[in-house]
């Protein structure tokens, strides 16, 4: 089972991504982000640890609200 | 009045392309959907679960200082006013035909411009919970939601913490 896990404090998101084979994971974080988008959240990435590209700034572990 | 306002909706070319590679069909659905009436049902629902905060009630009116009250247009509709003991007047929530949230309430006096500033950042808090819901469960993620509320060590002020947790084959 594909496991998503967000918690959400002070206006951010911090997402967590569990048995994604594969680069499903960038797709599906890819899907999250524009869907938030989309939704008039501005988000940014305030850190990630996608060690396998690190300056794809594609692994939104956190994203913040527009405030 | 005060006025603010939580941003339109907007698309992120760069991962949109990523997408188109990745997914031609998703990143065209994503592309085409039309996110203002969601957000104006997430709004809706914001509403109503801070309506069940202690302290906190809906209502459909604000007035100003003078008793004045918001009179909805077409393009702009009050969706709801919160009000609490501090803010009798309440701050409105509406959604323009861009799907910008807008805010309104009279910030004469210091409280109630500091209650006015709490109920927006609590209700921001308060959409983005049910932005993300409904987001998972357009992704087709089965999900489970716990609340918490943790004491903020700097602060001290109690602070609501949620957890979801979505899963899916």
């Amino acid at each position: 089972m594909k496991k998503i896990t967000v918690i959400i404090e002070d206006g951010k998101l911090d997402v967590e991504f569990d048995n994604f084979p594969g680069d499903t994971c960038s797709e599906e974080e890819n899907v999250l982000r524009l869907l938030l988008a989309k939704m008039g959240m501005q988000t940014q990435v305030l850190h990630s640890d996608n060690k396998a590209e690190p300056q794809a700034n594609h692994i939104a572990e956190i994203e913040k609200i527009k405030s | 009045m005060l006025s603010a306002q939580l941003a339109a909706p907007a698309i992120l070319t760069d991962l949109l392309q990523k997408l188109g590679v990745q997914n031609p069909t998703l990143a065209q659905f994503i592309e085409n959907l039309d996110t203002v009436p969601i957000i104006r049902e997430c709004a809706n629902h914001a509403l109503q679960a801070m309506s069940t905060m202690p302290g906190i009630s809906l209502d459909n009116s604000i007035r100003d200082y003078y008793g004045h009250g918001y009179k909805s247009h077409a393009s702009l509709q009050l969706l709801g006013a919160l009000k609490t003991s501090k803010l009798k007047n309440g701050i409105g929530v509406m959604v323009d035909s861009n799907g910008c949230i807008k805010f309104a309430a009279d910030t004469f006096t210091n409280e109630w411009r500091t209650e006015s500033a709490r109920l927006q950042k609590l209700f921001q808090e308060t959409f983005l919970q049910q932005v993300v819901k409904a987001i998972l469960e357009v992704m087709g993620y089965q999900m489970q939601i716990t609340k918490d509320t943790i004491k903020d060590p700097e602060s001290g002020q109690e602070k609501q913490v949620l957890m979801i947790e979505g899963v899916k084959p």
